[in-house]
């Protein structure tokens, strides 16, 4: 375990220090993709222009789901980034999975550290921006469970998508593509947490429900910090499954990940 | 008593039947049809400590798929291999400590920084 960590910080300084390498590329990237979420974002935020509200949802309860969704994403984009399955998607292509293999230490952590996107930080502080203009438009009336809720929101959120990106990059010992229809749950899940759901068509709304509990990382917790009153009559505790849902999620990933290594084919001589 | 033991060592791929041409491409979307190729199969030897021995065979011969077996990389599909006690893909972490391992046109030096840097984090 300890090694682990060890090894993980190494891991972590070359990657930093090899972006590093090259600052002007660093900071135009930076600024790209903070640049990106927040323009997305606005052209969300113009809709309330015309409409005011949004399934019954004011501009400030909105970006309450939306900058938590976006910060949340970007800090697993960041930490999560060796799993990406289109990057991961390549070792297993290229057979450079292979070196990883040969080295004595911890497999999950090496991949874990073959990449940390530091660029993503641009969209974490976006997402940060988005959370913070939501509180300044509709001020929540904080009590501990709330402020606690929010911290497990975005916990769970990050677990919850490390999971998928892990279980997409175990799929491609198999595919040795990365494949699109992962996208569905990885980005259409992210889309689904950052807008209230039930503006959604019901099939959609209850395939984030039951088959990819995405609406507990967001929706639920959201209606109880807002005070909202719940649509679709489920128990009270439902915004508290935001953790389990999280880690269930990423703890299958990392058992079906353990399993999938044994059908890597390693191309190449 | 030897270090690398493999009984009648074997590993088969699941090749996905190729057709040819653009038209050829799009059956391939639509069939699925498999060959088995069995890259290693067979295979038995004993190697005892301090041989020093090499392994020849031509092109296609299973020869890496061999030495990928038997450094912990691949998951053999039958048979038996042992090397110091140990079944490299089960004990992989404690095996690779033990064995080195060069494979052909594969850097492991970290792009982008000095290569003082790739040897300090080893170490």
């Amino acid at each position: 375990m300890n090694d682990s960590l060890n090894l993980y910080r190494r891991l972590l300084g070359v990657q930093i220090r090899s972006q590093m390498q090259y600052r002007a590329s660093f900071a135009l990237e930076l600024v790209g993709t903070g640049l990106i979420a927040l323009f997305e974002y606005a052209s969300l935020a113009l809709v309330f222009e015309r409409f005011d509200n949004l399934g019954g949802w004011t501009l400030g309860q909105v970006a309450f789901l939306y900058g938590m969704a976006e910060f949340a994403f970007g800090v697993m984009d960041m930490i999560f980034a060796g799993f990406d399955p289109s990057l991961f998607g390549q070792n297993v292509r290229r057979g450079t999975f292979d070196q990883l293999l040969l080295r004595p230490v911890n497999i999950s952590v090496q991949v874990l550290g073959s990449e940390f996107t530091l660029r993503r930080i641009g969209k974490i502080i976006v997402g940060a921006g988005i959370f913070a203009s939501a509180l300044a438009l509709n001020p929540v009336a904080w009590t501990p469970l709330k402020a606690l809720l929010t911290t497990l929101m975005a916990v769970s959120q990050v677990a919850f998508f490390g999971g998928l990106f892990i279980i997409g990059a175990t799929i491609t010992f198999w595919t040795v593509e990365s494949i699109e229809v992962v996208n569905i749950f990885t980005y259409g899940g992210n889309y689904m947490t950052s807008h209230p759901m039930h503006i959604f068509p019901t099939g959609l709304r209850q395939f984030f429900t039951y088959v990819i509990p995405a609406i507990f990382l967001a929706y639920y917790p959201a209606l109880y910090i807002l005070e909202l009153p719940d649509p679709f009559h489920l128990p009270a505790f439902a915004p508290w499954l935001a953790p389990l849902a999280g880690l269930s999620v990423l703890m299958t990933a990392l058992a079906f990940w353990r399993f999938g290594i044994r059908y890597y084919q390693s191309t190449g001589t | 008593m030897s270090i690398i033991r493999v009984k009648n060592l074997a590993k088969h791929f699941k090749v996905f039947q190729h057709h040819r041409g653009a038209m050829g491409a799009l059956r391939n979307l639509f069939t699925r049809q498999y060959n088995l190729v069995q890259a290693v199969d067979g295979l038995s030897f004993e190697i005892q400590p301090g041989e020093l021995v090499g392994y020849i065979g031509p092109n296609g011969a299973g020869k890496s798929t061999t030495i990928k077996m038997l450094t912990g990389l691949l998951v053999p599909t039958g048979g038996e291999l042992s090397v110091m006690g140990l079944l490299p893909w089960r004990d992989r972490q404690k095996y690779v400590s033990r064995v080195g391992a060069v494979f052909g046109q594969r850097t492991t030096l970290w792009w982008d920084l000095p290569v003082i840097e790739s040897l300090i984090l080893t170490r």
